[in-house]
C-alpha cells in the first residue's frame, strides 16, 4: 500500500482563516476554521484591513492546529496549497506570502486554487466517486455561477449573476430589515415562521433561454417594499418578506439550473458556495431534482461556507494532473474560474 | 586544542539569520553569519513584493550557499510602514520560522532606517512616506557610532514635524523614502539645519535589520511566532470612522 498523499492547505480570501489536512483528496484529517465574524458584524459586512491584519496574526496557530489534529508535521506533507484568488486583494496576500515560505523551506511543491474551483470540489470531498459531466450551481457571497465540469479543471461557465451575487442580496436585503450581518443564515431563521407568498416580489428571468442571474430587481423591490411601509407607518412582517425574498431567490435558482441541466444534458447536478447551506434552496433543488430525474449532490452544510478542506481537495487533483505554482505566485484577487 | 574545537563548532553551527524588509517601497534582505554580513539584496523597482520576495529569497541563500536548514532565526521588519508590505513580509517569515522551527524577531522599521545614521553626530529622523501627507517617524540621536531612541514611533504631517524640530535648532539628519518627496519643506522650515544623504545612503538597509537582529540575538531576546504582529500605528480607516460615529476605539 502507497503512502497516502498529504496536502496542507490554506485559506485567507475572505473572513475565514483557515488551515486542513487532507489525505488522498478526501479523507479531512483535520479542517479548522478560525471564524472573524465577530471582528466584521459592528461594522455590518467585512472589513478588508481588518480582516488581513486578522489573518496574519491566527494564520500560524490554525496551520499549527490542523497539523496537530491532523497528527502529521511538514515533513510528512507532499505539498501545501493556497487560495490565491478571487478574494480580498490584502487578506489573499496573508494566505500566499505564508504558503510560499512554508513551501520553499520545507522543499514542497506548492499549488494555487482558485477559491470558486475550492467551492465545488467540496462536492468531491465527500463524493469522490462523482462522474462527468456535471452541472453545478456555485452561489455565495461573491459569486453566482452555473458551471458545467466537464472533467477535473475543465469548467465552462454558462451562465453568471448580471448585478449582485445571491448572497451579496441576502446580504444587502437583511442590512435593510436590520437583521445584520451574515445575511444569509439571518434570512433564513426568520424566514423560518414566515409565509414564502405572503408578499408579491418580481422573478427577474431575463430573456428567454437566458441562464444568467440578476438578483438587484428583486432586492430593490424590498427595499421599496419596506420604504413604503416606512412612509404610511405600517408595520412589515419580517418573516413573511424574508420568506417571501428567499423564497423568490430560490425559485430563480432552481428554475435555471434545471433549464442548464435540460439544455447540455447533463444528468447530476451539484450545489456549491455559501449560499448552498440555506437549507430551503437544498430542498427546492433537491424536490426538482427528484421530479426531473437528476442524481443531486451538496456538500454538508461546514464545506459550503469558506474553508480550507475544499481548497485542498481541489489541489490533490491538481497535485495528480503536476499543476504547480513558482514562488513568484501572486494573490488574484479579480481571479476568473474559466 | 580547546580554540580548534570552537571553530570545528562554529562550522556545524552557524547561526546563519535571514532579515526580510518589505516596509516600503525597497525589498530587502540580509544573510547574516552572527554578526558578519555575508549577502544582501537590494530591490527599488517600485513594483510590489508579493512576486519577488520568495524568488530573493531563495536567490540569496542559492547564492550563500545556505541551505534553510541552516537558518538560526529569522527578522522581519515588524513596522511601521506599508500594511500590505509588512504582512506579506511578515507571512513570509512567520511561515520560515514556523517549519524549521526556528526564532522570529520582528525588528522595528523605523531603528532599523536610523541606523543609516551611525556615522551622523546629532539627531537622526528617519521618515517613511504614510500617505495622506503624513511620514511615519522617530527622532533618534546619533552619537559615538550609537543610535539611540528619544521619544515614541509616530504618523505625522511632515509639517508639523519640522516646526516642532526648528525648535530644537539643531542639525537634523533625515533618512527614508519620505525626504524624496518632503526635503523642499524639510529645508524650508529648517534651513540648513535639515541634513539629507543621497539617496542611495538613505533608504532602508536590510543589512541594518540584520545588525539589529543579531544584536538581540547575541542577547537572547526573540519574538513569539504566535503573538509578533506588525506595529501598524494607524488604525484601519473602518476603525476611524466607526470611532468618529461611535465615540469608541476600534477593536
Ligand atoms: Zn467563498
Amino acid at each position: 500500500m502507497d503512502k497516502k498523499n498529504l496536502i496542507l492547505s490554506i485559506e485567507t480570501s475572505c473572513d475565514e482563516t483557515a488551515a486542513a489536512v487532507i489525505a488522498d483528496g478526501h479523507d479531512i484529517l483535520a479542517n479548522i476554521i478560525f471564524s472573524q465574524i465577530p471582528v466584521h458584524q459592528k461594522f455590518g459586512g467585512v472589513v478588508p484591513e481588518i480582516a488581513s491584519r486578522h489573518h496574519l496574526e491566527h494564520l500560524p496557530q490554525v496551520v499549527a492546529e490542523a497539523l496537530q489534529m491532523a497528527e502529521v508535521s511538514f515533513s510528512d506533507l507532499d505539498a501545501i496549497a493556497v487560495t490565491y484568488g478571487p478574494g480580498l486583494v490584502g487578506a489573499l496576500l496573508v494566505g500566499v506570502a505564508g504558503a510560499k515560505a512554508m513551501a520553499a523551506a520545507q522543499g514542497l511543491p506548492l499549488i494555487g486554487v482558485n477559491h470558486i474551483e475550492g467551492h465545488i470540489y467540496a462536492n468531491f470531498l465527500v463524493h469522490p466517486q462523482l462522474q462527468f459531466p456535471l452541472l453545478c450551481l456555485l452561489v455565495s457571497g461573491g459569486h453566482t455561477h452555473l458551471v458545467l465540469l466537464q472533467d477535473h479543471g475543465k469548467y465552462k461557465i454558462l451562465g453568471r449573476t448580471r448585478d449582485d451575487a445571491a448572497g451579496e442580496a441576502f446580504d444587502k436585503v437583511a442590512r435593510a430589515m436590520g437583521l445584520g450581518y451574515p445575511g444569509g443564515p439571518q434570512i433564513q431563521a426568520t424566514a423560518a415562521t414566515g409565509n414564502p407568498l405572503g408578499i408579491e416580489l418580481p422573478r427577474a428571468w431575463l430573456e428567454p433561454g437566458s441562464l444568467d442571474f440578476s438578483f438587484s430587481g428583486m432586492k430593490s423591490a424590498v427595499l421599496n417594499y419596506l420604504n413604503r411601509a416606512g412612509q404610511k407607518g405600517e408595520v412589515v412582517d419580517k418573516a413573511d418578506l424574508a420568506a417571501s425574498f428567499q423564497q423568490a431567490v430560490i425559485e430563480i435558482l432552481v428554475g435555471k439550473t434545471l433549464t442548464a441541466a435540460k439544455a447540455t444534458g447533463v444528468r447530476t447536478v451539484l450545489l456549491a458556495g455559501g449560499v448552498a447551506a440555506n437549507q430551503a434552496l437544498r430542498q427546492s433543488m433537491t424536490d426538482a431534482c427528484n421530479a426531473a430525474g437528476y442524481n443531486f449532490y451538496y456538500p454538508p452544510i461546514e464545506l459550503c461556507t469558506d474553508n480550507a478542506a475544499m481548497i485542498g481537495c481541489a489541489a490533490y487533483y491538481k497535485y495528480l494532473r503536476g499543476e504547480f505554482s513558482s514562488q513568484d505566485l501572486n494573490a488574484i484577487p479579480g481571479m476568473a474560474l474559466a | 586544542m580547546e580554540r580548534d574545537q570552537g571553530k570545528l563548532l562554529r562550522k556545524w553551527i552557524k547561526l546563519w539569520l535571514l532579515s526580510i524588509d518589505t516596509a516600503s517601497k525597497v525589498t530587502g534582505l540580509a544573510l547574516n553569519d552572527n554578526t558578519t554580513l555575508v549577502a544582501e539584496s537590494f530591490l527599488h523597482t517600485g513594483k510590489n513584493h508579493s512576486e519577488r520576495l520568495m524568488p530573493m529569497v531563495l536567490q540569496i541563500l542559492a547564492n550563500a550557499g545556505v541551505d534553510f536548514s541552516d537558518l538560526g532565526a529569522v527578522a522581519v521588519t515588524s513596522g511601521p510602514g506599508s500594511f500590505t508590505g509588512l504582512r506579506i513580509g511578515m507571512a513570509t517569515a512567520k511561515g520560515i520560522a514556523q517549519v524549521k522551527r526556528i526564532p522570529i524577531l520582528g525588528i522595528n522599521t523605523l531603528d532599523a532606517l536610523a541606523q543609516g545614521g551611525l556615522g551622523f553626530n546629532g539627531v537622526v529622523v528617519p521618515i517613511l512616506d504614510a500617505r495622506k501627507d503624513e511620514v511615519y517617524t522617530a527622532s533618534y540621536r546619533a552619537e559615538n557610532g550609537k543610535v539611540v531612541l528619544l521619544d515614541s514611533y509616530r504618523a505625522i504631517s511632515p509639517r508639523i514635524l519640522s516646526q516642532e524640530l526648528r525648535l530644537a535648532d539643531t542639525r537634523v539628519l533625515f533618512l527614508g523614502d519620505g525626504v524624496a518627496t518632503y526635503k523642499e519643506l524639510l529645508e524650508e522650515i529648517l534651513g540648513h539645519n535639515a541634513v539629507f544623504l543621497p539617496e542611495r545612503l538613505s533608504l532602508p538597509r536590510a543589512a541594518n535589520v540584520g545588525a539589529l537582529a543579531a544584536a538581540r540575538m547575541a542577547l537572547g531576546s526573540y519574538d513569539d511566532l504566535y503573538t509578533l504582529k506588525p506595529m501598524y500605528i494607524r488604525q484601519s480607516e473602518a476603525e476611524v470612522t466607526w470611532a468618529k460615529k461611535f465615540g469608541q476605539g476600534g477593536c
